[in-house]
């Protein structure tokens, strides 16, 4: 089974390639040349790698005349992690959705009203999220 | 020493219209762009400006000029905040959209360029920010086609 975010990974996972994201990162628009620069690197080498990162996304290609300059993409990376950030919203709503339900449809469990009032405190209210509604209301910050 | 500049690349699963709207429209600007309205009739030598609403009325914190306006394949405009005292001095930077259709999607490039240096307040300002701004507009163009009918018809223009 393969996704989406699998050649992100992939490309991620080589220290080299994070050494050379980190110099496009500092740096905007470096050759394949400044970026074996001081590096014992091979050209070949460093070509395989940018062809990976180009791959995942990670690295936008520009050709400024006969050269071809590197840019790091973040976006990619950010949407990683908006990925779990929106599960974990999604833990939330969901905790929030039972909840209304069982405050909605208490004749579910208990055929008298009075009864099923009583008993919500204790059996429908309660939350294995623990402060669901200040997590849920509460922007997350940048 | 070349100036900086950034590229930065988001595939939005929504056709280009949309997403020109979206980036075009005060409206929906202030959902994903730090809730600023973005405000131009679009036509090259016209003005932009990101208005954030206060009490006092709307405050322009940026402001430009459209260089160029192709819907839906090309939009560039000059970049500058003439009220952050740390950067009002410098030339205005400037942004290109090229919006690209990939079998009904689009492949967004931005391009950020035309920084004074490495040293540049607006650089500075700028560079960490893009990623949010484009997811928030992905999830927008995205989000609209499944959610909110009502936002649908207005970003597709339809």
């Amino acid at each position: 089974m393969s996704h989406p975010d699998d050649p992100v990974f992939k490309a991620l996972a080589d220290p080299t390639r994070r050494m050379m994201l980190d110099k496009l990162f500092a740096t905007p628009g470096l050759t394949v040349g400044d970026l074996v620069a001081n590096t014992g690197m091979r050209r070949q080498s460093a070509s395989k790698h940018l062809k990976l990162l180009e791959q995942a996304g990670l690295v936008h290609v520009e050709w400024e005349g006969r050269e071809k300059r590197h840019f790091l993409n973040p976006v990619p990376i950010r949407e990683i992690a908006l990925r779990w950030v929106d599960k974990f919203n999604q833990v939330q709503a969901d905790a929030l959705i039972a909840m209304k339900q069982a405050l909605e449809d208490p004749d579910q469990k208990n055929s008298e009203p009075e009864q099923a009032m009583d008993s919500l405190p204790e059996e429908g209210i309660k939350s294995p999220q623990g402060p669901i509604v200040t997590s849920f209301f509460t922007p997350i910050e940048d | 020493m070349q100036t900086p500049e950034f590229y930065y690349v988001i595939l939005i699963d929504a056709p280009r219209t949309r997403v020109w709207k979206a980036l075009t429209t005060g409206e929906f600007t202030k959902q994903y762009w730090h809730q600023t309205e973005v405000q131009s009739d679009w036509t090259e030598g016209s003005s932009v400006e990101f208005l954030t609403m206060s009490d006092d009325g709307p405050i322009a914190g940026c402001i430009g000029t459209v260089l160029e306006a192709d819907e839906p394949s090309l939009l560039s405009y000059t970049w500058h905040f003439p009220l952050n005292p740390n950067c009002a001095g410098e030339e205005p930077s400037r942004i290109t959209f090229q919006l690209i259709d990939v079998a009904g999607s689009t492949k967004l490039i931005v391009r950020h360029h035309g920084f004074a240096n490495e040293n540049s307040t607006t650089y500075q300002m700028v560079r960490d920010g893009w990623p949010y701004v484009l997811s928030g507009l992905k999830t927008l163009c995205e989000a609209g086609s499944t959610c909110d009918f009502s936002m649908l018809d207005q970003v597709a223009g339809t």
